[in-house]
C-alpha cells in the first residue's frame, strides 16, 4: 500500500519542488563521454550512435528516488524543468545531445523556410514533429522489454540489411539499458529502506523495489506495475530519445484490465487504486514550474472515455477515479484528452461539465465518431482507427499502430488570400519551382476561388516535396530505436519509426487562420465580384493603406459583408464547400515513410504567432492583428454564439480532417441555475452536429480583468488557451488580453 | 397565415430565460415604461431609429441619404429632428458602422420555425423558445395563432411577461403555454405607478388567476437598492408571494445599467440606480427561501 496522497500532498509537492527547481542539473561530464563514445563509434549505424544515449543513462547518470511517491522515472539526464514542450531546439541533457551534432540539417531547413517564416506565409523550425508523440503502451505493458528484445533477437537471425541489423543491436541496447536502470532503482530502494523509518514511506520503498526488479521488463502484472511502466517508459523517451512524448496513454483502456484482476485477487480496491493514480498523476504539475513566466504548456496529456478495439464504450472507475482525482486535488495537467460520443453515459457528460463549471477545466473533448471516421476514410482499419489518443494538445495519433507527424509545420490561409493583392507575398511562387502560374485575369469569383485553391495545392505540393527531402534525413537526425521498439511494424520490418517503420505514417501540415480566409473570400465576392463597389485593385490598394483611405469602406467590409458563422445558407454552404476544398487540397501526397499527407486544422495557438506580418484583410482585420482560432468563426465578426457556430457546423464534414479541427467555445459563467446542464446538453449538441475537437472555457471577463491589475489574488483561476489549460496570472500580458478579447454575446 | 410579430431581434443560445437552452424572441412594444428598463428600445410599438455614437466614424453619410433632411451635425454628432424624420432608415442603409439602426421587424411563422429548428438539438434537456419584450402579450392575438404550431413541433414555450393585460388576453395562450416568467416588481401599488407608469393591481391579480388556472410561474423581480428593497417592499412582495402558493421558482434581478447606452441611443432619458450589495442579495434570497422550490440571484 502506497502512502496516502491526500495525507502528504504537500509534502510530496515540496519533494519534488527541491530536487526539479535546480533543473537542468549539468550532466557534461557524461556528455563528454558520449563524446567519446560517438567517435569510436563512427562506421556503425545512426541508429547505434543513438543508442549510446541509452547506455549513457545506464551506466553514468545517478538516479532519484521520491521517498514521497511510490514510483520511480527520474533519472538525472540534464533536462530543463519545464522540457518536452517541443522537442526542438536540442535539450541541454542527453536528450540534445545527439541531435545536436545533426544540426546541419535543420539550419538548412530553416535557412530554407525563412523568408517564407519572416513574412508568416510558412511557420515552422523543423522538418518533422519532433514533440506530441505516444509509446504503444499496449505492446510495452502486453510484452515487456523482454518481448522487445526477443522479436529483435529472431529477426536478427533472419539475416536483415546491415541498416536493419544496426536498428535490431540498438533496440536491445536500449532495452538492457532500461532494464538496468530500473534494476539500479530496485537496488537504491533497498538502500533507502535501511535509513527510512516512517512506515508509509518504507511501503512506498518496498513497492518500487519490488516493481523496479520486473518491469518494464517482464510484462505488468498489476495495475500498480502497468501505471510503474508508463511513467517510467514516458519519462525516459523524453530523457532520451530526444523526441517529446506527450502522452500518457489511454489510461483507462489500459489499465482496466489490471484493475479488474487486481480487484478480484482482493489486493487491490477502488480507493487504493486511486491513491495510486493520484501519485502517478501529481508528477506532469509538479515538475512543470506553471506558476512562472514562461509558456506553460506541459503538452502531457492523458486519454479517457473513448471505446476500444471492438467499439465497446469505455467510461469504467478508472475514468470516474481520474476525473475524482483531478477534481479533489486541483491537478491543471496532464491535460485530460476526453474521448465522447452519442453512446457515453450522462454521468460522463454531467461529471465533466460541472468540473469545468467548478473551474477545473483541464478538458478537450474529441469526437468519437467524426475522428474514427477521417482516419478510416485515410484508408487505416477501423479497429486501428478505435484506437487513438491525442498528443500535445488535441492532434490525434492512432494508439501502437501509428507514427503521426504533425504541429511542426503552419500554413496561413489568410496570407495566402493577401497574395493575391500584395505579390511581395508571391515570393515562394517566384523562388521555389512549383508550376503555379499567374493568371492575367480573374473575371468572376468561380475564377478568383479556383485559383486560390489551385495556389494552395501548388504550395503545398512543394512543401510536401520539401518536407519528404529532409525526412529522409530523419534516420541520420533523430532515430528513435527504443520509442519505435514499442510500435508495432518496427521490429518486424527492421525500420526506425522516423523512417516508416510503423503500419501508419501520416504526416499533415496544418492551416491556419481558416475564419479569416473564409470571410475575406466572402468579402471579395461581395464588394469586388457581386456588388463591383471595388476592384481587385481598388481593394488591395485598400488593405495597404490598413484601411486609412477609406474608414467607411471597412465598415462595410466589417458589417455588410457576410461572415462565416452567421449561419445563413449561402454563408454555410460556402463554408461547407471551401473546407471540403481545403481538405482535398492538402490530402493524399505520399511521404517519405509511406504515409500519406493528411488534411488538419489544429492551429494550437499559430493565430496569435502568425500575425504580425499578414496585413489587414478582405475581412476587415486591421493588419498585425489575430487571425481567427481553430477553425471557429473570427473574433472580430462578432459571432460567438453557440448555437450559430454548431448549425454552421452541421454543414461543414469534419470527416476531412483526420488531424482535427478545434472550435473553441466560450461560454458564460452562469452564476446560478440552470448550473451545469446547459455545458452537457452544448458537449452532446456538438457531438451531433459533427465536430471534431471541442474546447470550453467559461469566462467572466470582469474577473479576468481584475484578475490581470490584482494577480495575487486571483492566483488559481485556470482557463483554457488553446488546447492546454493554464494559470492566468502565470500567463504573459499579451496572452492574457487576447483571452480577456474573446467576446461572447451569450447568456 | 400572412400575419406577424413585431420584434427587436432574435437571441439564440439564451441561457438566462427560462430552463435549458433557449432561443428568446424579444417583441417590440412595451405598456410598461420602468425607470430601470434595460430593453429600452423595446418598449415603443412601431420602429425606431436608433443611433449609437460610439459607433459612428462621422463620415456625414446618413445626412445624405436623407430624403426629410432631418439629420444634422451638432458637435460632432448625427442629430435626428424627430418632427421631420419619417423612420424610412435611409439613414441606417447606408451607415455601415451600423451606428444608425431601424430598431423594430416583422417575423412571419416560418422564419421563425426556421430559426427554432436550427436550434432543436440544444433545446433537449427543457429548453424551447421564450417569447420576451417588451410586453410579449401586447401581441397576444398573433401569439395565439403561432403558438399551436410551435407545440405541434414539440418545442417547449415560455412567455416573458410583467402581466398588465386583460386576463382575456393569457386565457388565449393559456394552452399553448407551458412555463410564465411573470415579473412582479413591487407590491405597493403607489410606488408601482411612480416607477412604472401603472397601477400594479391587474398584474397582482393576474397572478393569482395564472396560478388558480394552473399554470407555471417564475416570479422575476428587479432589485434596486432603496426602490423597492426596503423591508417594507419585501415583506409586501413576501407576503403576496406566500398567497400566490406554487411558485416554482424566484429569480432576483440585481439591478444592472446595462440597458443605458440603448436609452440614449433612442433619445430616452437614462437613469441610473444603485444595485444592492452581494451581501444583501444574498440576505433578501435567504429572506424568501421558503416562497419557491428555488429562488436564484440571476
Amino acid at each position: 500500500m502506497a502512502s496516502d496522497f491526500a495525507t502528504h500532498r504537500e509534502a510530496i509537492l515540496e519533494e519534488y519542488e527541491e530536487y526539479y527547481r535546480d533543473c537542468p542539473y549539468d550532466v557534461t561530464p557524461v556528455k563528454e563521454i558520449l563524446d567519446q563514445w560517438y567517435e569510436e563509434a563512427k562506421d556503425r549505424t545512426p541508429y547505434e550512435r543513438k543508442a549510446l544515449v541509452y547506455r549513457a543513462a545506464a551506466q553514468l547518470c545517478e538516479i532519484r528516488i521520491f521517498r514521497q511517491s511510490p514510483f520511480f522515472f527520474e533519472v538525472k539526464t540534464g533536462r530543463i524543468r519545464n522540457s518536452s514542450q517541443n522537442g526542438f531546439p536540442p535539450g541541454p541533457g542527453l536528450e540534445g545531445w545527439y541531435m545536436d551534432k545533426q544540426m546541419h540539417y535543420a539550419e538548412e531547413f530553416q535557412e530554407w523556410i525563412r523568408p517564407y517564416r519572416e513574412r508568416d506565409l510558412i511557420w515552422g523550425d523543423i522538418f518533422s514533429d519532433l514533440a506530441h508523440h505516444s509509446v504503444g503502451y499496449d505492446n510495452l505493458l502486453a510484452k515487456g522489454l523482454k518481448g522487445f528484445v526477443q522479436k529483435a533477437r529472431e529477426q536478427m537471425e533472419k539475416q536483415p540489411s546491415p541498416a536493419a541489423l544496426g536498428f535490431y543491436r540498438s533496440v536491445i541496447e536500449g532495452c538492457e539499458a532500461l532494464r538496468q536502470i530500473a534494476g539500479r532503482f530496485s537496488a537504491l530502494a533497498q538502500e533507502l529502506l535501511a535509513g527510512e523509518q516512517d512506515q508509509e514511506l518504507r511501503d512506498n520503498l518496498s513497492m518500487i523495489r519490488e516493481a523496479a526488479k520486473r518491469v518494464p521488463w517482464e510484462p505488468a502484472e498489476s495495475f500498480y506495475e502497468a501505471l510503474c511502466v508508463i511513467l517510467f517508459f514516458k519519462e525516459m523517451m523524453t530523457g532520451l530519445e530526444g523526441v517529446a512524448v506527450a502522452v500518457l496513454g489511454h489510461l483507462d483502456r489500459l489499465l482496466e484490465p489490471y484493475y479488474i484482476r487486481d480487484c478480484e485477487r482482493g489486493e487491490l480496491d477502488y480507493e487504493k487504486a486511486k491513491n495510486l493514480m493520484a501519485h502517478f498523476l501529481i508528477h506532469t504539475d509538479a515538475r512543470w514550474d506553471l506558476t512562472g513566466d514562461e509558456f506553460a504548456s506541459t503538452n502531457n496529456s492523458l486519454i479517457i472515455g473513448g471505446c476500444d478495439q471492438e467499439g465497446n464504450v469505455i467510461y469504467n472507475d478508472i475514468t470516474r477515479m481520474i476525473l475524482e482525482v483531478y477534481d479533489e486535488y486541483e491537478l491543471v495537467n496532464p491535460k485530460i484528452q476526453a474521448r465522447i460520443s452519442s453512446r457515453h453515459p450522462e454521468e460522463y457528460f454531467s461529471r465533466t461539465a460541472a468540473m469545468i463549471a467548478g473551474g477545473k477545466n483541464v478538458f478537450s473533448f474529441l469526437n468519437d465518431d467524426v475522428i474514427i471516421a477521417s482516419n478510416v476514410r485515410m484508408g487505416k482499419d477501423l479497429k486501428d482507427a478505435r484506437l487513438y489518443s491525442a498528443g500535445g494538445c488535441q492532434e490525434p495519433v492512432l494508439d501502437n499502430t501509428e507514427l503521426n507527424c504533425r504541429a511542426f509545420l503552419y500554413l496561413s490561409l489568410p496570407q495566402l488570400v493577401n497574395s493575391f493583392f500584395d505579390d511581395s507575398l508571391n515570393l515562394f511562387f517566384e523562388r521555389e519551382d512549383t508550376g503555379y502560374e499567374k493568371p492575367e485575369h480573374l473575371e468572376t469569383f468561380e475564377e478568383f476561388y479556383e485559383n486560390y485553391i489551385a495556389k494552395l495545392k501548388s504550395i503545398y505540393k512543394r512543401l510536401v516535396e520539401v518536407l519528404n527531402h529532409y525526412g529522409a534525413f530523419m534516420r541520420e537526425f533523430d532515430p528513435c530505436p527504443l520509442l519505435s521498439a514499442t510500435l508495432t511494424g518496427c521490429l518486424e520490418k527492421g525500420i526506425d519509426m522516423t523512417e516508416g517503420g510503423a503500419i501508419y505514417n501520416p504526416t499533415s501540415m496544418p492551416l491556419v487562420g481558416i475564419g479569416t480566409a473564409i470571410n475575406s473570400l466572402l468579402a471579395i465576392k461581395e464588394v469586388v465580384y457581386d456588388k463591383h463597389m471595388l476592384s481587385l485593385k481598388e481593394l488591395g490598394a485598400l488593405l495597404q493603406s490598413n484601411f486609412e483611405a477609406d474608414p467607411r469602406m471597412r465598415e462595410y467590409l466589417l458589417n455588410r459583408c457576410p461572415k462565416y458563422g452567421m449561419d445563413t445558407p449561402e454563408v454555410n454552404a460556402f463554408a461547407g464547400r471551401i473546407f471540403h476544398d481545403l481538405a482535398t487540397a492538402t490530402s493524399g501526397p505520399v511521404n517519405n515513410r509511406g504515409g500519406r499527407y493528411e488534411a488538419s486544422l489544429f492551429v494550437f495557438y499559430l493565430f496569435d504567432w502568425m500575425k504580425e506580418q499578414v496585413g489587414a484583410t478582405s475581412d476587415g482585420r486591421l493588419a498585425g492583428t489575430a487571425l481567427s482560432r481553430g477553425m471557429n468563426p473570427t473574433d472580430i465578426s462578432g459571432i460567438s454564439n453557440t448555437a450559430n457556430i454548431l448549425h454552421t457546423l452541421k454543414k461543414i464534414d469534419m470527416t476531412d480532417y483526420p488531424g482535427a479541427g478545434v472550435l473553441y467555445l466560450e461560454m458564460p459563467l452562469m452564476k446560478s441555475e440552470p448550473g451545469t446542464s446547459y455545458l452537457a446538453r452544448t458537449m452532446k449538441a456538438f457531438l451531433e452536429a459533427g465536430g471534431s475537437a471541442l474546447d470550453l472555457n467559461l469566462l467572466d471577463p470582469q474577473v479576468l480583468k481584475k484578475a490581470r491589475e490584482n494577480p495575487d489574488a486571483y492566483k488559481n483561476i485556470v482557463v483554457r488557451v488553446c488546447g492546454f489549460s493554464a494559470y492566468f496570472t502565470s500567463l504573459d500580458t499579451h496572452i492574457q488580453d487576447e483571452i480577456i478579447g474573446r467576446t461572447f454575446v451569450n447568456g | 397565415m400572412d400575419e406577424n410579430l413585431f420584434i427587436t431581434q432574435i437571441q439564440r443560445y439564451s441561457l438566462h430565460d427560462g430552463p435549458g437552452i433557449r432561443t428568446t424572441v424579444f417583441l417590440k412594444g412595451c405598456n410598461l415604461s420602468c425607470r430601470w428598463c434595460h430593453n429600452p428600445e423595446t418598449q415603443k410599438s412601431g420602429p425606431q431609429i436608433q443611433y449609437l455614437p460610439n459607433r459612428c466614424i462621422q463620415c456625414g453619410a446618413c445626412l445624405q441619404a436623407c430624403p426629410q433632411k432631418a439629420l444634422y451635425i451638432e458637435e460632432g454628432h448625427m442629430k435626428r429632428n424627430a418632427g421631420k424624420c419619417a423612420v424610412c432608415g435611409a439613414c441606417a442603409k447606408v451607415c455601415y458602422p451600423d451606428a444608425t439602426k431601424v430598431i423594430g421587424e416583422k417575423l412571419a411563422l416560418p422564419a421563425l420555425m426556421e430559426t427554432l429548428e436550427a436550434d432543436r438539438d440544444l433545446y433537449e434537456d427543457g429548453g424551447g423558445v421564450t417569447f420576451s419584450g417588451g410586453e410579449p402579450m401586447l401581441q397576444a392575438g398573433v401569439l395565439s395563432r403561432f403558438l399551436p404550431r410551435i407545440r405541434e413541433a414539440g418545442i417547449p414555450v415560455t412567455v416573458d411577461t410583467a402581466g398588465c393585460v386583460p386576463f382575456d388576453w393569457f386565457e388565449l395562450l393559456l394552452l399553448e403555454v407551458d412555463l410564465f416568467l411573470y415579473d412582479i416588481k413591487m407590491t405597493d401599488p403607489l410606488k408601482h405607478k411612480e416607477f412604472t407608469g401603472v397601477s400594479n393591481e391587474r398584474i397582482l391579480d393576474n397572478a393569482a388567476r395564472l396560478r388558480r388556472a394552473g399554470s407555471r410561474l417564475w416570479i422575476r423581480t428587479p432589485l434596486m437598492h432603496g426602490v423597492n428593497d426596503t423591508e417594507e417592499d419585501l415583506n409586501g412582495l413576501h407576503r403576496f408571494l406566500e398567497g400566490l402558493s406554487g411558485v416554482e421558482r424566484l429569480d432576483l434581478l440585481p439591478y444592472h445599467a446595462y440597458g443605458n447606452y440603448k436609452a440614449e441611443g433612442i433619445g430616452l432619458p437614462s437613469r441610473t440606480f444603485q444595485t444592492p450589495s452581494d451581501e444583501q442579495m444574498r440576505r433578501i434570497q435567504e429572506y424568501f427561501s421558503d416562497i419557491a422550490d428555488a429562488v436564484s440571484i440571476m
